[in-house]
């Protein structure tokens, strides 16, 4: 093994594939997880208990609802696009859950399917809509967000009737395991799921060809048309997910309930080290960026910040951390830096490893 | 050149080289006669001022919006710069400490200071547009929630007598509306005005043709901000009050103004007489929405409907672009 390019492409791709697959080996991923880390040591300095398992769980739980509002933002933006709809869909899915279920269970078994197919639904007319009418992603999506506002509002005529059933209520409450609630499960078990799919299947490699140059995956034959049905789709279901699961969390749906999270999910994104401009980034990454956000909401609540304060700072979070990981800042060459003296220096120890035998 | 075809250099020319802002004004035309039919009392002389009133808001934020996408950008901050400067004058004018001449240059100093910071972001550290506007967009209105959490605030009447009134019988709104559209008019002579549309053309080329890119940028973004100010002067003079989510419903009316005037997304096709058109349009059909009967919970149903049609409608004109089709 003298030069890099002589090893055999099995023997690296099949010891780290799990990593790779969650990872991407991308140095923004690490210096997430590493604020969260910095940010939950802040918050127990500020307050006793911060790092007490049960505040923990409730981060956790916060987390999750953003989790998947990130999920469906992460998919988007690898394509190199964007959806400003998910939060008519989170809104329009938690109202319609108390509407027509009135917290029976027993209407679950039609109510959930049709949720669920509202979500996709949207997200195959968002991708008809960019593929076919070549409508820019944030018109199309921005159009399609007031068209659920407006219709929700319509459809209700503005008032608010019934409440989530029993047992979204407690999927999202009600604890699993030791006190943990399924909601996080869920999210655990969709952060891993979307990371195999994005690293292990075709699917996955296409959204990111799609993300990092249009014109080369069409030439290397990516279908687009149902690459980006299948994210959008995706995008859909996820924000659905999001919504019914925080209907059950609050007890209702309320107007202003997926705004809330909309902004957030980008800036989830941008933190985590997914590419704004598409072709680049990973849920895991995105999965730190939700940590990120919502411990710092905790940390700013307990020194009592008010709601204002929040939007700005959310604001400034995605403009920082995009300046942060620009090409030309000094941070990215550290980060890009970092990793290569690392593995320089074990590959090093496994050469001397080598020569002791 | 012996092939070229020989266009006249006369109003037909101009005509042709603008077809969607021409699509812009025929469309305005058969909306008015809709109206016309539609509405009660539609060209009486207290609703000819009351749709100007709203139509000389979209107008001024428009106009920014326009001059930024032309020079193939997006800004969907001038919604929270709106809000942001109409809490700004309600807060200091109910304070008293400054005179209405100081607050309406602070407030477009204000405007003109977002539209800095987006500008240094885009143009200098080579963010997206979208993204550095949509997080000032958070930023701005967050600052407008800090400052007057609830609608409230009081205007002197010298401010609220500038929209109210009329001039030798013409409304002021009207006025306003001509000094904008003169203001872009002296705009488009300039080497900035020029600049602009180069940019939105092919930036590279106009990189290469020694257009000096980032400061053009910059100069969009400051613009925007400093018209989105001067719309929230109007509208407050007209609501005589502050309400943090007055910006709300510009999010999407300032980019529905700018494409119903056939000013296309990707830059360097356009400009601020079909937003004109545009902004006149969307008054009337929020009218019609409004004479109708239908809810006015619709209002914010149609608007997303019509900005899908206006784009669907103005991307299926554009020819195919043979590979590069279905590009974001």
């Amino acid at each position: 093994m003298s030069t890099l390019g002589a090893r055999p492409v099995g023997a690296r791709g099949r010891r780290g594939v799990l990593r790779r697959a969650l990872f991407r080996s991308q140095p923004e991923t690490y210096f997430a997880y590493a604020l969260v880390i910095v940010l939950l040591l802040v918050g127990q300095g500020l307050s006793g208990n911060f790092l007490s398992s049960g505040h923990l769980i409730t981060i956790l739980t916060i987390a999750a609802f953003l989790g998947f509002m990130a999920a469906s933002q992460t998919l988007v933006l690898l394509t190199g696009g964007i959806d400003l709809s998910i939060a008519g869909v989170f809104t329009v899915t938690g109202i319609l859950l108390g509407q027509w279920s009135q917290g029976q269970v027993s209407k679950l078994a039609w109510v959930l399917p049709v949720l669920l197919g509202i979500g996709l639904l949207v997200g195959l007319i968002n991708a008809i809509g960019i593929m076919w009418l070549r409508i820019p992603p944030l018109i199309m999506t921005l159009g399609m967000g007031s068209v659920l506002g407006g219709w929700i509002q319509a459809y209700t005529s503005g008032s608010l009737s019934g409440q989530a059933p029993s047992v979204i209520r407690s999927l999202s409450t009600g604890s699993a395991v030791g006190g943990i609630p399924w909601i996080v499960f869920m999210w655990l078990g969709l952060a891993i799921l979307l990371g195999l799919m994005l690293a292990l299947t075709s699917f996955g490699r296409r959204i990111y060809a799609l993300g990092s140059n249009r014109l080369a995956s069409r030439l290397a034959a990516v279908p687009i048309p149902w690459t980006l049905i299948g994210v959008y789709a995706l995008s859909g279901l996820f924000a659905a997910i999001a919504g019914i699961l925080g209907a059950g969390y609050t007890g209702y749906g309320s107007f202003e309930s997926g705004a809330e999270y909309l902004l957030p999910s980008i800036a989830a994104a941008a933190i985590g080290g997914v590419a704004i401009t598409g072709g680049r980034g990973s849920y895991t990454g995105a999965c730190a960026g939700v940590l990120v956000l919502t411990t710092l909401t905790t940390i700013l609540t307990i020194v009592s910040v008010p709601d204002p304060v929040r939007d700005i700072l959310y604001g400034a979070v995605i403009l920082l951390a995009l300046l942060l990981y620009g090409q030309s800042s000094t941070l990215r060459r550290w980060l890009d830096v970092g990793p290569l003296v690392w593995r320089r220096l074990s590959a090093g120890r496994a050469r001397l490893g080598a020569a002791r035998e | 050149m012996p092939n070229r075809p020989v266009v006249p250099r006369t109003a037909a020319r101009a005509l042709t080289r603008n077809v969607p802002v021409v699509m812009a004004y025929i469309g305005l035309g058969v909306l008015l006669i809709v109206y016309s039919y539609v509405g009660t009392q539609p060209f009486s002389a207290v609703n000819i001022s009351s749709m100007m009133n709203s139509t000389v808001i979209l107008m001024i934020i428009g106009m920014g919006e326009t001059i930024v996408i032309v020079s193939g950008g997006i800004d969907v901050s001038v919604a929270g710069t709106l809000a942001m400067a109409n809490t700004f004058i309600a807060t200091t004018m109910t304070a008293g400490a400054l005179s209405i001449t100081w607050v309406i240059l602070a407030t477009l100093a204000l405007g003109a200071a977002v539209g800095l910071l987006n500008g240094i972001f885009i143009a200098r550290a080579k963010m997206a547009p979208l993204i550095v506007t949509l997080a000032m967009l958070s930023v701005t209105q967050g600052v407008a929630l800090w400052l007057l959490p609830v609608p409230g605030g009081s205007v002197p009447t010298a401010l609220t007598e500038l929209s109210g009134n009329t001039s030798g019988g013409i409304p002021i709104a009207a006025i306003f509306m001509a000094c904008a559209a003169a203001l872009w008019l002296i705009l488009k002579k300039t080497r900035l005005g020029r600049d602009l549309y180069a940019i939105g053309g092919d930036e590279s080329a106009a990189y290469a043709n020694g257009v000096r890119v980032s400061r053009t940028k910059v100069c969009a973004y400051v613009l925007a901000g400093v018209f989105a100010a001067a719309a929230a002067i109007v509208l407050t003079s007209q609501t005589s009050s502050g309400d943090p989510s007055s910006g709300t419903s510009f999010i999407l009316e300032s980019l529905v103004v700018v494409v119903l005037g056939g000013t296309s997304l990707a830059g360097g096709r356009g400009g601020v007489g079909g937003t004109l058109a545009g902004a006149f349009m969307l008054t009337i059909i929020n009218d019609i929405v409004f004479f109708a009967g239908v809810s006015s919970f619709y209002q914010e149903f149609f608007q997303g409907i019509i900005l899908l049609v206006a784009i669907a409608v103005a991307s299926a004109r554009r020819p195919s672009r043979g590979l590069a089709e279905g590009e974001a």
